[in-house]
């Protein structure tokens, strides 16, 4: 700040910076719009309401499902699921007119049209009809599968949209992949929790992105000496601190299968489930270094209508198996340094993304030398791990003269030197010339300066 | 849900314009803001939590949304700007003044706005939303330090820091109102 605004800055209180920031506020606070009809109808007060969007409807629809099967004991004998789902969407979507039908077959409900009151409160009401079809697939009265159609019934679409799987209700948001919680049913802080149950979809790319919030407590791997393969049947998560689980979609369990001669992940195999509900086996390949789905290999249930097609499961990103695109010079303008994860704080400083799962997975097998470090999936063009002389595949052994096991310690070091200071690396590179070699790795030494923050 | 929690819920719903705007430091556009902030009451209304001290609800609905927050940006959903938010509140405060300020007066106060909406886009979101709990809604440091996930002597520095860069951008506006000129 220079003197002349040094002077002024003096012409200005801070009795009056705090006078013109609460005008600023209550400017912003009075031109807030009102709470949504959609939590004024859950809180009761609501008048005839009209919702806001489709997903909204949804939430609402099965969240009421939700409500009303944790009440299935005490129902009566004639509360079949199709008249309870039919009273619950009355009473939380507004339907006014008595239009719903409800068909029930062997083990589905189809809500096949209804009306929505989309009139502000006061007005006579002009019922609207939905351009879709919900469809609710209940295994059990507390897990179900809430299912959107869109089109024609010879050109229909359908995606699922929300479900319960007797501890989670989630929604689904095409548009950004992730599903919202509505019950808190996840494993907390400190649990473990077997993850044959809880894999996700993401899983792998999530937890790479998520260093430190995971970690693994217990391993089960066997080691084939006459194939030269490991192989990891299935290992235990622990959750460090509260996060939000992301999507809904769950591997029932998964193996996969780690080359020991090279170290590196080759394939899994995993049951696809959405929901309880089995659905699909797929078989993962590596893609570049990281490990992603393909959508030919998906074999679908014999549970689902023959047009349901798993098209947001096999979108572009799922069938690339890519990490997110974004360039550390975009992270950084998104702004705040201090709210990004570990692995982008890394990538924004170093240019270096690593495969922190794999590396725990390949450290695992038995035959395994190393006891730590990560191995690197990207290095960024043009930055400094790319001048240092860093390829993808190397694993950073030490960082700094200490051993490197996770991507949030190196997370944590970067952050206490804000500036741009000089970094002794230890590196391991796979040189195997021959199958017959038997130093397949060899060490090298490399220094990178960090960008500053 | 029984009644006595949905008449709590209700309660809680009297913070919902505070919970927007505490957004709106976020994500500085108000759609976004709006989706938060009713994601927000909904996780709320789903959890274990009583909601009968609707007082002590405030903090961890903040919290809730900057965890939103956080978690989307790591999702890499950026955040957009909206300059119309913010020129439809200056506009409301130039509009209140109108009654008693010249037309000089009128167009200087539009600057100050300006210079202190310019000077909070310019700052990091928990800048912003530090500034709206501590001068907008009168929190203490401990309950902004529980809202922010943060401690209390963070919470000074960045409010010593947040203020001084407004400070410094009124000054020149004031400057040229005590001068007289346009």
């Amino acid at each position: 700040m220079s003197a002349h605004d040094d002077a002024n800055s003096k012409n200005v209180g801070l009795d009056e910076v705090r006078r013109a920031l609460l005008a600023h506020y209550d400017a912003e606070r009075s031109h807030a719009p009102d709470p949504p009809h959609a939590l004024l109808r859950v809180s009761a007060r609501a008048e005839a309401t009209a919702n806001r969007s489709r997903l909204g409807v949804v939430v609402l629809l099965a969240a009421a499902v939700v409500a009303s099967i944790s009440l299935w004991p005490r129902l009566r004998a004639d509360a079949s699921p199709a008249a309870v789902i039919a009273r619950a969407a009355r009473d939380y979507l507004a339907l006014e007119d008595a239009r719903l039908r409800v068909t029930v077959d062997s083990h589905a409900l189809e809500l096949l049209e209804g009306l929505l009151d989309d009139s502000a409160p006061g007005a006579t009401p002009k019922p609207v009809h939905f351009s879709s079809r919900l469809r609710v697939d209940v295994a059990r009265p507390d897990r179900f599968i809430v299912w959107i159609e869109e089109g024609s019934a010879g050109g229909a679409e359908s995606a699922p949209i929300a479900g319960c799987d007797g501890q989670r209700l989630w929604t689904y948001d095409p548009d950004h992949r992730v599903a919202h919680l509505l019950e808190v049913g996840a494993p907390e802080s400190g649990s473990e929790f077997d993850v044959t149950t809880f894999l996700t979809f993401d899983f792998v790319r999530q937890l790479e992105a998520e260093n430190g919030r995971y970690e693994i407590v217990e391993i089960e791997a066997t080691d084939d000496p006459a194939s030269g393969r490991g192989e990891v049947r299935k290992f235990r998560l622990k959750k460090k601190d509260d996060v939000e689980p992301i999507a809904p979609w769950m591997w029932n369990r998964a193996t996969v299968t780690i080359d020991a001669a090279t170290e590196n992940i080759v394939s899994a195999e995993v049951v696809l489930r959405l929901g309880p509900v089995p659905l699909a086996t797929a078989r993962l390949e590596v893609i570049e270094t990281n490990l992603g789905l393909k959508a030919e290999h998906f074999a679908v249930s014999n549970r689902l209508p023959a047009e349901t097609r798993f098209v947001t499961l096999a979108g572009p990103a799922a069938a690339q198996g890519a990490m997110p695109a974004l360039s550390s010079h975009a992270i950084r303008a998104a702004g705040d340094l201090d709210s990004l994860s570990d692995a982008d704080y890394v990538f924004v400083r170093t240019g270096l993304r690593f495969a922190e799962l794999e590396s725990v997975l390949r450290r695992s097998i038995i035959s395994t030398k190393t006891a730590y470090g990560l191995k690197v999936s990207a290095v960024e063009p043009d930055s400094p791990a790319e001048r240092a002389g860093i390829e993808r595949g190397d694993i950073v052994m030490k960082w700094a003269g200490a051993p490197l096991e996770t991507t949030h310690q190196l997370a944590k070091t970067l952050r206490q030197r804000a500036t741009a200071s000089e970094a002794a690396l230890e590196l391991s590179r796979y040189a195997a010339t021959s199958i017959l070699s038997r130093r397949p790795w060899k060490s090298l030494e490399v220094r990178l300066v960090p960008r500053p923050e | 849900m029984d009644d006595s929690r949905k008449a709590a819920f209700a309660r809680a719903l009297e913070h919902w314009r505070d919970v927007f705007v505490f957004a709106q430091q976020w994500v500085r556009d108000r759609g976004a803001a709006e989706d938060l902030a009713q994601d927000a009451f909904l996780r709320l209304l789903a959890s274990d939590r009583p909601l009968d001290d609707a007082r002590s609800l405030r903090p961890l609905l903040f919290a809730i949304v900057r965890n939103l927050v956080r978690s989307r940006a790591r999702r890499h959903t950026l955040p957009t700007l909206d300059l119309a938010t913010e020129e439809l509140a200056t506009d409301r405060l130039v509009e209140g003044a109108s009654a008693n300020e010249s037309p000089h007066g009128i167009s200087v106060l539009r600057e100050e706005c300006s210079s202190l909406r310019d000077a909070l886009e310019s700052m990091r979101p928990s800048w912003r939303a530090a500034l709206y709990l501590a001068d907008g809604l009168g929190c203490s440091y401990a309950e902004i330090a529980e809202s922010l996930d943060s401690t209390e002597d963070v919470v000074r520095t960045t409010l010593h820091r947040a203020r001084d860069r407004v400070r410094s951008a009124m000054a020149v506006a004031v400057a040229k109102r005590s001068k007289g000129l346009r």
